[in-house]
């Protein structure tokens, strides 16, 4: 998007928020079913934005519906503030949205949009956090008619899932999904947590904010209420695991500019070859190292 | 004094309004048993209807609870109760009727219930003491309700027994209203 671009008020008049206040409602009624129901995918009439579908319009169109002057939005994609996608919704919800405030500390925001991460710092009871959606359906890599997962997940028949994970362990010793680990909420409905990392799934478990997904182009709005079971699929004899961060000699890899070992890191690889790495919370890293150089200071 | 009634009454149907509104009633199902306070100038029951109905939801309202004047406002469709996807109701009488429940493949078609009750309790003071557990529910809490026909809890129990069939059921006092969904264990009596 253009910096300069300005949308033409004078001639069109958007309301707050973008969305007319019908496209609002549907989505509000929407997300209140899809609390009540624990992980199911609830349809909805996913509106045309002013982005092409897949650049988080589902995420966008949850957070324009629940967007009031009185928020403050913080926007990541893949735990960064500054890239591309995050900075386009931003400023897009800062054009259309006037009043509402927005941050890059965790701890500031009421409303969090991200595209595939959960911020690493303890997320509140007073914070919403948003998840864009490619693809909402757990059950789409074993069965191909939307009309058939939708009797599966009814059901809670995830037969034909743990058979793909038990495939993967039979013949990788290790179940390889990296992201977007099927986890099951409340006891019933699987869902695709969206593509965060592995290290945040166990996050979505009992936890003290409101978690809603939305995927734009797949048309669907599904949750995570707070306080809630959401537990990834496993078998008895073999337990989850997230990313193993230790180096060859098993100590735990620190981030490069902060020095956390707590952190979800990133891989990096610069034109030498050489490998570093770095949080992938871009807000997280640089509060780690405003408290490193206070406290070099005091 | 008209044109005051009138301004008072107006602002349930602003944008702003509504969002905000709406905004509680999602922390009221987000964390159920928690009552909330409706911060519109009219009673919750009206204010949740007009921030939540448009044109293609439906409503049934066999009690007559709603002015006639109110409906063009709130443009929903009046249907009869086992067909419409909201339901205004005076908890104070017994429930006669099954409300749309939803399918296994399409369970938001469940109905979403606005009972109006004479008044709602965080503690065990009221009539009705129950006891909830669920998601949203971090430790069982216990809320207390005056003027809901008991027979209520044990027919939404029975309505929300085959997960993910059910019914979302809101508590409307004067004031303040508390959100019940399908998943919330309801137990009458509960810890004193």
């Amino acid at each position: 998007m253009n910096a300069n671009y300005e949308l033409p008020l004078e001639d069109a008049g958007y309301s707050f928020g973008f969305l007319d206040e019908y496209a609002k409602k549907e989505v509000r009624r929407c997300i209140l079913k899809a609390i009540s129901i624990p992980g199911y995918q609830t349809p909805y009439a996913s509106r045309e934005m002013p982005m092409g579908r897949g650049f988080g319009t589902g995420g966008l169109q949850l957070t324009l519906s629940l967007i009031g002057e009185d928020d403050t939005l913080k926007v990541i994609d893949q735990g960064s503030d500054d890239s591309v996608n995050a900075v386009n919704l931003r400023q897009f919800v800062q054009l259309t949205c006037p009043g509402v405030e927005v941050t890059e500390k965790t701890q500031e925001a009421t409303l969090i949009q991200s595209r595939h991460r959960i911020p690493e710092k303890q997320l509140t009871e007073q914070q919403i956090l948003v998840l864009q959606v490619p693809y909402p359906d757990a059950l789409v890599v074993v069965e191909p008619s939307e009309a058939r997962r939708k009797v599966m997940h009814g059901e809670a028949d995830y037969s034909r899932l743990l058979v793909k994970l038990y495939e993967d362990v039979v013949r990788f010793d290790e179940i390889t999904i990296s992201h977007r680990y099927p986890t099951r909420i409340n006891g019933h409905y699987v869902i695709d947590p969206s593509p965060i990392p592995r290290w945040d799934v166990p996050r979505l478990h009992q936890s003290p904010a409101l978690v809603l997904l939305g995927a734009g182009r797949e048309k669907k709005i599904y949750a995570v209420p707070p306080y809630t079971l959401a537990e990834p699929l496993v078998f008895d004899d073999i337990a989850f695991r997230v990313e193993d961060f230790r180096d060859a000699n098993g100590k735990r890899i620190a981030c490069r500019c902060c020095g956390s070992t707590v952190s979800f890191l990133d891989e990096l690889i610069d034109d030498a070859g050489n490998v570093t790495h770095q949080c992938s919370d871009s807000a997280y890293c640089e509060e780690e190292q405003e408290t490193i150089s206070a406290r070099k200071q005091a | 004094m008209k044109n005051e009634m009138t301004m008072v009454e107006a602002d349930i149907w602003h944008p702003a309004q509504q969002q905000q509104l709406f905004r509680s009633l999602l922390d009221a199902f987000s964390y159920p048993g928690r009552i909330q306070t409706c911060t519109a100038q009219a009673e919750p029951w009206l204010a949740l209807l007009g921030a939540l109905l448009d044109g293609q939801t439906t409503l049934s309202d066999s009690q007559d609870m709603l002015e006639e004047s109110i409906w063009p406002k709130l443009e929903a469709q009046r249907v009869p109760y086992e067909l419409a996807a909201f339901i205004l109701l005076d908890g104070s009488q017994a429930p006669e009727m099954v409300p749309s429940l939803g399918t296994l493949e399409a369970p938001e078609g469940g109905a979403t219930l606005l009972l109006r009750v004479a008044s709602l309790h965080e503690e065990s003071a009221g009539a009705l003491r129950l006891n909830l557990t669920g998601p949203g529910i971090r430790q069982p809490v216990t809320i207390s309700v005056e003027g809901l026909h008991a027979d209520w809890i044990a027919a939404r129990n029975d309505w929300v027994s085959s997960f993910p069939l059910g019914v979302e059921l809101v508590l409307c006092d004067a004031q303040r209203f508390v959100a019940l969904p399908r998943t919330t264990r309801i137990v009458i009596g509960g810890a004193a």
